[in-house]
């Protein structure tokens, strides 16, 4: 059993046991309140807080959709209508029951999920952009209201549902039975965001394109996200009815779901608390200004929205982070081991093919940018690719890495073709790619980018923190040499742009792949760093015998550590060839010092 | 007489990542500077950070004495500073007409101009409705050059004017650029890749190494060998 | 048969007025003004008070959009300015700004619905059946702003400058286009526009503070399609405008009103980039 190593601050079994207990105490507080508070509160404020806990229900669905994944949605209150005509429209039609409630949860629970599966593919595919995804989210509600409207009796059109039978509870244990779905609710959503999955939505968020590249389906995980908040949501619209007796087409309309949207800026995206302090203190505040000063309320809440995106667009439970931020330890206390997996035996043949090119061309229009690119790369080999500015260097990467990407020809990634792949398949057949400027997730620590990135190998936890971590080798090692293994609690926005890029190169490390594709890796770096590149790069070919192709400007670099050199030239491949064959050739000299060619291919 | 450009301790990048570090040079009226090395060396992000679409982290840029270094590009550019980028220099979707336009402040003064632009590059007048896009590189390359020189510049930043073009365009060009000194006074910064066209026209060479200058002199007839010293592979 | 493809014409005609504004705005800016629909109500409210005032129709249009320029210019340099780098965000405080001004309206001019009298009435005799005056006047107004605005566009400097910024904004600022002063212009034109084609709804339907809301969504969706160019919002109106016509007459009102949703959003799931080099 390979040893783990320790990294990060010591001292994690007493830091357990004081969160833990700290954990035990606010819970049975919150508890104790929701159990207690009936008896203290007058009706109304009951009232009020009752509807107010299934709305901040819906509110932490919507927090986990915009604030975590990065979907500015309207279109939550969608589902939360769902729940809330299921019940009513079942309960009017065949009254109120045992099988009848069972039916409307049923009913619930399916309506809203295939609304959500439906909208996601609309939404979430590979290419597809925030704001249309925004767009499409505001769509549905917009529908749904309007299915209502011509619903007739059987909807209530425009007036909704009432009259209906329900379920018969006093009030204060309508209270409790909301006050506790609502407290279950968040502590899920809290324990699943702090997780490692809850980190990987967060990396969505942050660098869709990272996710890709890791091999990580990014438009399954958002539908799949949005359909469990969908159930989620609808279940408090559910609950939301039943309580009320009312069925309108306001709760499922996309000003209710702006609404929702408003509550959770304000309270604080991406806290899941913020969402209920925003939920409760608008619903509570509405409820008791909005008699008095109709208008006026409507008109502060939408001032206060503009204020805290332009000033605080963090919320205010953001704001209370940052002004507390001082009086708590700096740095998250974890303590993380890093363990060294055992890789499998290097699969396939000595002489295997790890990079195959036949034929490839790029055209944008008449725009030929790459014609006619073959060549073929073996494993343990390390091929530079180089050639002036235009040659069209980084399409080629990207002809390798995206199916979808070259216009004709022909790319295999050890031995697969890639034929028309979108690229979390292609990495998927044991590539990695390192982008020029090093893409990270800036607002994860250090470890979590680790984690994330190995989602595709290692399925991340739903609940836990891994405290243990299986890296590769070569990952490991590239995180201990450049000092990363000191700094794994840090966020790595902070990081200086030479940890960036080795944080990089350890994340792709991770996928354990066969072939490593790298843009311009020592662009910024100091010479002692790009000494440690060069170091890194040769034991990787050597030791874990990957292929490795490099796209570089410094032609020293290139010299030192590469076995191989292909020189590209206005899209075409002018040499390629080993290392001396390709320093001495004159035409190389040529394409790089424009001395007088009389083979000149220069368009007229 | 005060320096068209003078450009002291300039440090610049993107990011956190230092593109440019502490680069000090002067350029004087009528003088051509040609910026040699080899490529991703920060050539480009020099220009940039001159030009101002870089943020300047450090260090100053003055213009005819005046410090610049915080003023917005498109000030500068009113200033005489005209910038020949590299890349996406030209609007595709327009035509040479109006990309030739834009080439001045206004459309005051548009028709004399053209006809300059049609004794130095005859084919571009020929096909005034035509949409750039549709140019060879080359005849690109060229619109580029008349909308810049039509501007009649006080300092013309060129980055690697001569990319694609045939040499017998290379001489004209050449031609066309010594005038515009002696005649108007114009400075020059050339970025090139192409050693014989910029020691032609240069008067002083600048090597640029990972963002910084590694080497400063005026042209000579050793000077290529000293640069190609720098540049071997 | 025939009033129906009328009814379908002015419909476009009315969506094109309202999604011109929009769509410059997006093509210059890249973010969606969701205050657009807040607009075309102050242009509406701007119509009610000058025709209380008893103006005449000629004042009457300029005057709702100067107001609603003024308004545009207020918000890009308060608001938008500061949202450059984050579209999402700069989405939801133009839609908080477009519940302010809901709100402010209502404070002042009240919740009811009200109505502005039609400075053309009657029916006019047009391709053979009588047809309303107004209706076909709307026809020439859309006309006529499609007409200005390419002229605008593609005659004038500003125009040219603001073309060039749409296309490569760092060029343009390199070739000396101040490229903040052509933002603002372009925001405060496309609220006017909006406003203005608030002044020439109202005789068609009541005037409430609520009223630009359902235009909204229609106008997106047609400025998405179109993917930046004014004659293919254009035909995308008059396909997607007279489907919608179609759709309510034959079929179903409320599902008529759905048609352009559904359609665009169907549309650029298959074709993201929208239409304007199709």
């Amino acid at each position: 059993m390979p040893e783990a190593r320790q990294f990060g601050q010591t001292g994690a079994a007493s830091i357990d046991f004081s969160a833990g207990l700290r954990i035990t105490v606010l819970a049975l507080l919150v508890v104790g309140s929701i159990v207690l508070a009936p008896l203290l509160l007058d009706t109304y404020t009951t009232n009020i807080l009752i509807r107010a806990f299934f709305v901040a229900i819906a509110a932490i669905t919507v927090d986990i959709v915009w604030g975590y994944c990065g979907t500015l949605t309207f279109g939550q209150s969608a589902f939360f209508g769902i729940g809330v005509y299921a019940l009513a429209i079942i309960f009017t039609e065949y009254g109120f029951g045992s099988w009848q409630a069972l039916l409307g949860i049923a009913t619930a629970i399916i309506a809203a999920a295939t609304v959500a599966a439906l909208t996601g593919w609309l939404s979430f595919y590979p290419g597809s952009t925030p704001l249309y995804a925004s767009i499409v989210s505001l769509v549905v509600p917009i529908v749904l209201v309007q299915i209502l409207y011509s619903g007739g009796t059987f909807t209530g059109s425009s007036s909704g549902l009432v009259g209906f039978e329900s379920f018969d509870l006093e009030v204060e244990n309508w209270f409790r039975l909301a006050g506790l779905s609502l407290a279950a609710v968040a502590t899920i959503a809290l324990i699943i965001m702090r997780s490692d999955t809850g980190r990987l939505l967060k990396a969505l968020r942050d660098n869709d394109e990272r996710c890709t590249y890791l091999g990580v389906d990014t438009s399954r995980y958002r539908i799949i996200v949005l359909v469990l908040t969908a159930i989620v949501a609808s279940l408090a619209g559910f609950g939301y009815a039943a309580f009320g007796g009312v069925a309108a087409p306001e709760n499922a309309s996309f000003t209710f779901g702006t609404r929702l949207i408003i509550m959770v800026a304000l309270g604080g995206r991406g806290t899941i608390v913020g969402a209920i302090v925003g939920a409760l203190g608008i619903e509570v505040a509405s409820a008791y200004l909005s008699g008095s000063l109709p208008y006026v309320w409507e008109l502060i809440i939408g001032i206060a929205l503009i204020a805290v995106i332009l000033a605080f667009p963090d919320g205010l439970v953001g704001a209370a982070r940052q002004l507390t931020r001082g009086m708590r330890p700096p740095g998250r206390s974890t303590t993380i081991m890093l363990r060294p997996i055992e890789t499998a035996a290097i699969g396939g043949t000595e002489s295997g093919t790890a990079i195959e090119v036949k034929g490839v061309g790029k055209h944008f229009g008449s725009l030929s940018v790459l014609d006619g690119v073959e060549f073929t790369a073996k494993r343990s080999e390390l091929l530079s690719l180089v050639g002036p500015n235009g040659a069209g260097k980084t399409t080629l990467i990207r002809c390798l890495s995206d199916g979808r990407e070259r216009s004709a020809g022909f790319v295999a990634i050890g031995g697969h073709a890639i034929e028309r792949l979108s690229p979390n398949r292609v990495v998927q057949f044991g590539l990695g790619r390192k982008f020029q400027a090093a893409s990270i997730f800036e607002a994860l620590t250090v470890a979590e980018c680790l984690r994330v990135a190995r989602t595709y190998r290692a399925r991340p936890s739903l609940i836990a923190t891994s405290t243990m971590l299986d890296l590769p080798p070569a990952a490991i090692s590239v995180v201990e040499r450049s000092g990363l293994s000191e700094r794994l609690g840090e966020e790595a926005r902070h990081l200086s742009h030479g940890l960036k890029q080795a944080l990089e190169l350890a994340m792709v490390l991770s996928l354990e792949p066969e072939v490593l594709l790298l843009d311009e890796p020592t662009a910024g770096l100091t010479r002692a760093e790009r000494q440690a590149f060069a170091d890194i790069l040769t034991s990787l070919t050597a030791r874990d015998r990957l292929c490795i192709l490099l796209v570089e400007h410094d032609l020293d670099f290139v010299r030192e550590i590469s076995s191989r050199i292909i020189v590209l030239h206005q899209g075409r491949i002018a040499l390629d060839g080993s290392v001396n064959e390709v320093v001495n050739s004159a035409l190389v000299r040529e394409i790089y010092t424009g001395q007088q060619s009389t083979t000149s291919e220069a368009m007229p | 007489m005060t320096d068209a450009l003078q450009v002291d301790r300039l440090s610049s990048g993107y990011g956190t990542s230092e593109v440019i570090s502490d680069v000090s040079f002067k350029l004087s009226t009528s003088e051509v500077l040609a910026v040699v090395g080899k490529n991703g060396m920060g050539k480009t992000s020099l220009l940039k950070a001159v030009l101002g679409f870089l943020p300047a982290w450090q260090g100053s840029v003055k213009f005819a004495g005046k410090d610049v270094t915080r003023m917005p590009p498109h000030l500068k550019r009113r200033l005489g500073l005209i910038y020949v980028p590299q890349e996406h220099a030209l609007f595709q979707d327009l035509t040479i007409r109006d990309n030739l336009r834009l080439g001045l402040l206004s459309d005051g003064g548009f028709e004399t101009a053209l006809e300059q632009v049609g004794q130095w590059f005859p084919v571009l007048t020929q096909r005034l409705q035509q949409r750039a896009g549709t140019l060879s590189g080359g005849e690109q390359k060229m619109l580029i050059v008349a909308r810049a020189l039509m501007a009649k510049p006080a300092v013309l930043l060129l980055d690697e004017v001569t990319e694609g073009l045939q040499p017998s365009l290379v001489d004209r060009l050449s031609d066309v650029l010594t005038r515009f000194r002696q005649q108007i006074g114009t400075s020059m910064i050339v970025i090139e890749q192409h050693l014989p066209f910029a020691l032609g026209i240069a008067d002083r060479y600048l090597v640029f190494k990972r963002g910084e200058i590694v080497d400063s002199a005026p042209v000579d007839r050793e000077a290529a060998q000293r640069i190609e010293a720098h540049m071997r592979i | 048969m025939l009033t129906i493809a009328l009814d379908a014409i002015t419909t476009a005609a009315l969506l094109f007025i309202i999604s011109s504004g929009l769509l410059i705005v997006f093509g210059v800016m890249k973010i969606i003004n969701f205050a657009h629909a807040a607009f075309v109500t102050v242009g509406a409210y701007a119509a009610l008070v000058g025709a209380r005032l008893a103006l005449p129709w000629v004042l009457i249009l300029p005057l709702a959009f100067a107001t609603g320029a003024a308004c545009g210019a207020l918000t890009e340099t308060t608001i938008v300015r500061r949202l450059y780098r984050r579209p999402l965000d700069a989405i939801l405080a133009t839609w908080g700004l477009g519940t302010v001004i809901g709100q402010v309206i209502t404070l002042i001019f009240g919740r009811e619905v009200q109505f502005v009298q039609a400075p053309i009435t009657g029916t006019a005799y047009f391709l053979g059946i009588d047809y309303s005056a107004y209706r076909i006047a709307m026809i020439a107004a859309a006309i006529i702003v499609a007409v200005v605005f390419t002229g605008l566009l593609n005659g004038t400097r500003l125009g040219l400058s603001t073309r060039a910024v749409i296309m490569n904004e760092m060029l343009a600022q390199g070739l000396g286009v101040d490229s903040a002063r052509v933002r603002l212009v372009t925001f405060a034109i496309g609220s006017g526009l909006a406003a203005l084609s608030g002044a020439l709804i109202t005789p068609l339907s009541s005037v409430d503070p609520n009223m630009g809301l359902p235009w909204l969504i229609s106008a997106f969706m047609l400025v998405m399609v179109s993917g930046g160019s004014l004659l293919t919002l254009a035909v995308s109106s008059l396909v997607l405008g007279g489907l919608q016509v179609v759709v309510s007459t034959f079929v179903n009102p409320i599902l008529g009103g759905l048609t352009i949703a559904i359609c665009a959003a169907v549309v650029l799931r298959i074709r993201p980039e929208g239409f304007a080099r199709a």
